[in-house]
């Protein structure tokens, strides 16, 4: 698993505004977008490799939980410790 | 003692507007847990935007939700003009403006209609749908569409506004004002919409904060997240915005924010009106081709901040991801209805207006058929 907390922790005052998966020529990275006083976005860059697996940021910012569930949902990314991970949410039912 | 049991709600309900399964756990009539089931309006928007021509990408990003049409487009928008660098006039940042505030406008008031609609005041319903569609018409008026507006390309606008249609926009506004000032007054002071929504779906400032919350229901709470305020863009850099807040947090607080949103929006145009620069034209299109960058954006959209990532490669959309205000406000909605009496879920739910269809990112419209993926299609990335 990947483990993302420890870089998350100076964000706890910013509002978690998006979690974006995004396949580039060099890698697999997510993006997370924080919003705060300042007009500009914050942002956060995890690469993931080939990780099925990282962590959830849910304990920091409990709004990640959809965020991170479609994620799951759509990328088979999963987040140990994601109230929503592997949880049906927007596709149909198998 | 009363047992746990199943209440479901939907998919299909008449005081739905919008697929949504409500799966409410109640004993007796109070709700004491909700799951809100989704996926019934999903056709993956995102996936769609993959590898598309910038221009093509733009047409189908303003399909996202057909009641905030406008704002999709200013929030993509936003984000490629900003990494590609293209300056807009003050003619198309303020026309631009224009359409979205009136966007808001019959957003709040449809919103309010089908609120009504909800209490059991069906006669308010129909003044607020009167007066609502006065706007469409506005719209039909500038940028041709009554829905999906498709007003705006990258760096300018499809038409110039001339004095004729903003002399219309003024005379209309006037004209339905003071009837919206009198609906306020009704719904402020009507015992049965008072009753039925004070302290109902009640959400506290810490908990707005905690979760993220965007738009009119954060406000309702006390928090600004106002994206034309707190990073103002395009035409709204030239006007003087007025932020509606309330301190409640309840049904009621959620309800007279969006009412007073209406004429704070009304102001705005008639700022936009009176700025726009006599004689000019917007520029000829195409301003600019868009190779390559990536950035992030966001736009006011009626029901909050509405985000967009897009990252183009060799004159393509690689990724574009949106992130609608329904979906940031989406984790508060269990909560919301938590301990409630199962007749008031209704008002509750439509307190937080969820838009169901544009959180779930749905319409693409191609060649005038409508073009349906399946979550197989999907997740091979082809149509059969």
């Amino acid at each position: 698993m990947k483990k993302i907390l420890s870089q998350f922790r100076k964000t706890k005052s910013d509002r978690l505004v998006s979690i974006s998966y995004v396949k580039e020529e060099d890698g697999v990275f997510i993006y997370y977008h924080f919003a705060n006083k300042t007009p500009k976005f914050k942002e956060l860059k995890i690469e993931i490799g080939d990780e099925k697996e990282v962590e959830s940021i849910t304990s920091i910012h409990p709004n990640a939980a959809i965020l991170e569930g479609e994620i799951t949902e759509m990328y088979k990314i999963k987040f140990p410790g994601n109230p929503y991970s592997g949880q049906r949410i927007f596709l149909e039912e198998k | 003692m009363h047992k746990t049991c199943l209440f479901p709600i939907g998919p299909q309900h008449p005081s739905l507007k919008e697929p949504l399964f409500l799966k409410l756990y109640v004993e007796g009539t109070t709700v004491k847990d909700a799951i809100f089931d989704l996926g019934y309006a999903h056709r993956g928007v995102e996936e769609k935007l993959e590898g598309k021509q910038v221009d093509t990408a733009l047409h189908a990003v303003q399909r996202t939700c057909c009641i905030c049409s406008q704002c999709h487009t200013m929030a993509f928008l936003r984000t490629v003009e900003g990494f590609a660098g293209v300056e807009i006039p003050d003619r198309v940042a303020l026309q631009r403006v224009i359409v979205a505030e009136l966007e808001r406008m019959h957003s709040h008031m449809l919103w309010a209609g089908v609120m009504m609609h909800e209490l059991g005041l069906d006669t308010l319903f129909m003044y607020f749908m009167r007066e609502r569609e006065k706007i469409l018409d506005l719209f039909d008026e500038l940028t041709g569409n009554r829905v999906h507006h498709s007003s705006d390309l990258i760096g300018t606008s499809k038409r110039t506004f001339t004095e004729e249609n903003l002399e219309f926009v003024l005379n209309t506004l006037d004209g339905i004002k003071e009837n919206l000032i009198r609906y306020r007054k009704t719904v402020d002071s009507h015992d049965v919409i008072r009753d039925r929504c004070i302290g109902k779906g009640l959400i506290t400032k810490k908990d707005a904060k905690t979760f993220g919350l965007v738009g009119p229901v954060a406000r309702a709470c006390n928090i600004n997240n106002d994206v034309r305020v707190a990073s103002p863009y395009m035409g709204y850099k030239m006007l003087k915005i007025k932020s509606i807040m309330r301190k409640e947090g309840d049904a009621h607080a959620r309800t007279l924010v969006r009412l007073d949103e209406v004429f704070a929006s009304m102001d705005l145009v008639r700022q936009a009106c009176d700025q726009i620069p006599k004689n000019s034209k917007v520029p000829k299109y195409p301003v600019k081709r868009i190779a390559q960058g990536y950035g992030v954006g966001a736009s006011e959209a009626p029901r909050g901040e509405n985000f967009h990532f897009v990252k183009v490669v060799n004159g393509k959309t690689a990724r574009v991801k949106l992130r609608t205000p329904t979906l940031a406000n989406l984790i508060m909605f269990p909560e919301a209805v938590k301990g409630a009496d199962i007749t008031d879920i209704p008002v509750i739910v439509m307190s937080l207006d969820p838009c169901i269809s544009c959180m779930e990112r749905v319409a693409v419209v191609k060649d005038g058929k409508t073009e349906v993926w399946t979550s197989h299609e999907l997740f091979k990335g082809e149509k059969k």
